[in-house]
């Protein structure tokens, strides 16, 4: 992957954030329909009510968007993409607030540093309120983010929900920069994960549902690539090539349960280009999306 | 592929199956893992067309008819007649999983594909052999099937695309949801459930605002204050309807409605259900004004 210098070197930082379980009801797919093959879906076949992380202003006092509306539930699925840098310290602030199905949560990061109280999974006898935040409870993780996180890692419930959660989409990620890595003009975050009878991109299945990413020819793009459930997928995007750590180029990268990698590429491919899970069964059960590219 | 087709040609000769003169091929997708339609009705004397639309080889194999189709390569077919009325269901027997029913009934009903508003008027068209007469339509509300029409030849020759032989008409008042089907001498069709709905009429008006922008103005009739909204744009990139925006309707049962770019795109409202996607019923579409 390439890093640049950036012009001004940051100083670490500690950040806070404040994130939200709340109950929400959800639809994988808004249009009821795959976009390629015709077929159509009623809202009792793909809506449900479940419970997502959302980003809040300080001491929860108004909830914010985790991403730029683009839909009647605001992209609620990832939960916020938190930033930080290698060297930071982080404070996520997180409440429970799910009112309706009055389930604990927590929230579990990977790829940071922290001591077991800030682990945020349920180990009966061993953990604390980390791991099984009760609702109208909240706790706070302590995080760092050490010379080995740089990269892109997946934080979820780890709470005695957790099974129920995850399918649900209480699930969201990490991305942490390099002291003075350079930021992309594009990041994209794609977390492929199944729920029900549907194979989705951030909780969306089928083109026009997952997300449509765009970008413009010149811009440096990043992708941001995670898995979450039980099975194993194989990232694809058409039209477009990216070199591993040891400088082979590929164009189809697999990942398994909680893994996560970064792509990055300066674009040249204008057009409108599919990017997909190559595992037949999931791209035709709604693993699949569109990526667009304008000329400059 | 070709041997399927050979022996099926030749298993309709042996079964002396003479196709009615409206006999109509219907078709049915193979994918990867699943027939779509997984569950179809046809009019006794239809043929099944399988056309194998994935890049695997299929079959189709039928239990209780005892007709298999043979290995059917990607890109081709198979096709079968029905002349006989029944409950069939199928398999693929390459592909676990891979199952499919068909249905076949001596008239098939069709009738709206949404709800309809109680008080007003829809249709329901039969698919009959030439030879049927003295066509009714039944409906279950509940307390068992009982005559509420005749259907008969669409007055002018034709309705919306109905007007083929063999196909007759009836008008129903929507009073409240009912299973309908059709019956005559030679037998039953399939049910057909219609959904009767209160929900009033939403009507949408937009016009060009400041900044590039477009005001959408939405109002039920009758009023229903609190009624929820939401508003969508078909987005050739969201490959349909896309939900942009939502509201709840005032207390004066209105509700309005800002939308920045999409210039020219289809608009409209459409009146949901507590789960916020569930349509009730939709004004017409509109278009997002160009500056």
């Amino acid at each position: 992957m390439l890093i640049a210098a950036s012009a001004t070197p940051a100083e670490a930082a500690v950040r806070h954030v404040w994130v939200a379980a709340v109950p929400a009801s959800w639809n994988i797919v808004p249009n009821g329909r795959d976009g390629i093959t015709g077929a159509t879906f009623e809202p009792a076949q793909t809506v449900f009510p479940t419970v997502v992380y959302r980003r809040y202003t300080k001491r929860w006092r108004r909830p914010l968007r985790n991403a730029p509306v683009a839909n009647v539930d605001h992209n609620l699925i990832p939960g916020p993409l938190i930033h930080a840098r290698v060297g930071d310290r982080l404070r996520i602030h997180f409440k429970n607030m799910d009112r309706t199905l009055r389930n604990p949560h927590s929230m579990h990061f990977h790829g940071v540093s922290y001591k077991p109280s800030s682990d945020g999974a349920y180990v009966p006898g061993f953990s604390g309120k980390d791991g099984n935040v009760r609702p109208g409870q909240s706790y706070t993780y302590r995080l760092t983010a050490g010379p080995d996180s740089a990269g892109v890692w997946p934080y979820h419930d780890h709470s005695p929900s957790m099974h129920h959660s995850l399918e649900g989409g209480l699930w969201g990620a990490l991305s942490i920069r390099g002291r003075h890595e350079r930021r992309p003009d594009r990041e994209f975050v794609t977390v492929f994960a199944p729920m029900g009878d549907f194979q989705t991109i951030n909780g969306r299945a089928f083109v026009g549902n997952t997300p449509v990413l765009r970008a413009r020819v010149g811009d440096r793009v990043q992708w941001d690539v995670l898995a979450i459930g039980s099975e194993h997928h194989t990232f694809h995007v058409h039209g477009h090539r990216w070199r591993t750590a040891a400088g082979v180029p590929e164009d189809t990268r697999t990942l398994g349960p909680a893994e996560s990698f970064r792509v990055t590429w300066r674009e040249d491919a204008p057009g409108t280009w599919l990017y997909h899970c190559h595992v037949e069964q999931h791209m035709e059960r709604g693993m699949i999306g569109i990526f667009q590219v304008a000329k400059r | 592929m070709r041997r399927a087709l050979v022996a099926t040609a030749a298993l309709a000769v042996a079964l002396g199956a003479a196709a009615p003169a409206n006999a109509e091929s219907i078709f049915v997708s193979m994918g990867t893992q699943s027939f779509s339609p997984a569950n179809l009705d046809v009019l006794a004397g239809d043929t099944v067309v399988w056309r194998n639309n994935s890049t695997k080889t299929h079959n189709v194999k039928f239990e209780t008819e005892g007709w298999g189709s043979g290995r059917v390569e990607p890109r081709g077919a198979a096709n079968h007649p029905f002349p006989v009325a029944g409950v069939y269901p199928y398999i693929c027997t390459i592909h676990d999983g891979m199952t499919g029913r068909l249905g076949v009934y001596p008239l098939l009903l069709s009738g709206p594909a949404k709800r309809v508003r109680r008080g007003t008027s829809f249709a329901l068209h039969v698919r009959a052999p030439e030879s049927a007469g003295g066509v009714r339509i039944e409906a279950d509300s509940g307390a068992g099937f009982v005559p509420v029409a005749v259907a008969g030849p669409a007055a002018g020759g034709g309705h919306e695309g109905h007007d083929e032989p063999g196909t007759v008409h009836a008008n129903i008042t929507a009073a409240q949801t009912a299973t309908y089907r059709a019956a005559f001498a030679g037998g039953v069709s399939q049910a057909l459930r219609v959904e009767v709905t209160d929900a009033p009429d939403l009507s949408a008006r937009v016009r060009r605002a400041r900044r590039g922008r477009a005001l959408v103005k939405v109002a039920a009739d009758p009023a229903t204050p609190g009624a929820r909204v939401v508003l969508q744009l078909k987005l050739r990139e969201r490959f349909g309807w896309w939900p942009v925006v939502r509201a709840r309707l005032d207390k004066r049962s209105r509700a309005s409605f800002t939308l920045r770019g999409h210039a020219g795109a289809p608009l409209r409202a459409v009146l949901v259900g507590p789960d916020w996607t569930t349509p009730l019923s939709q004004s017409r579409t509109l278009r997002v004004p160009r500056h």
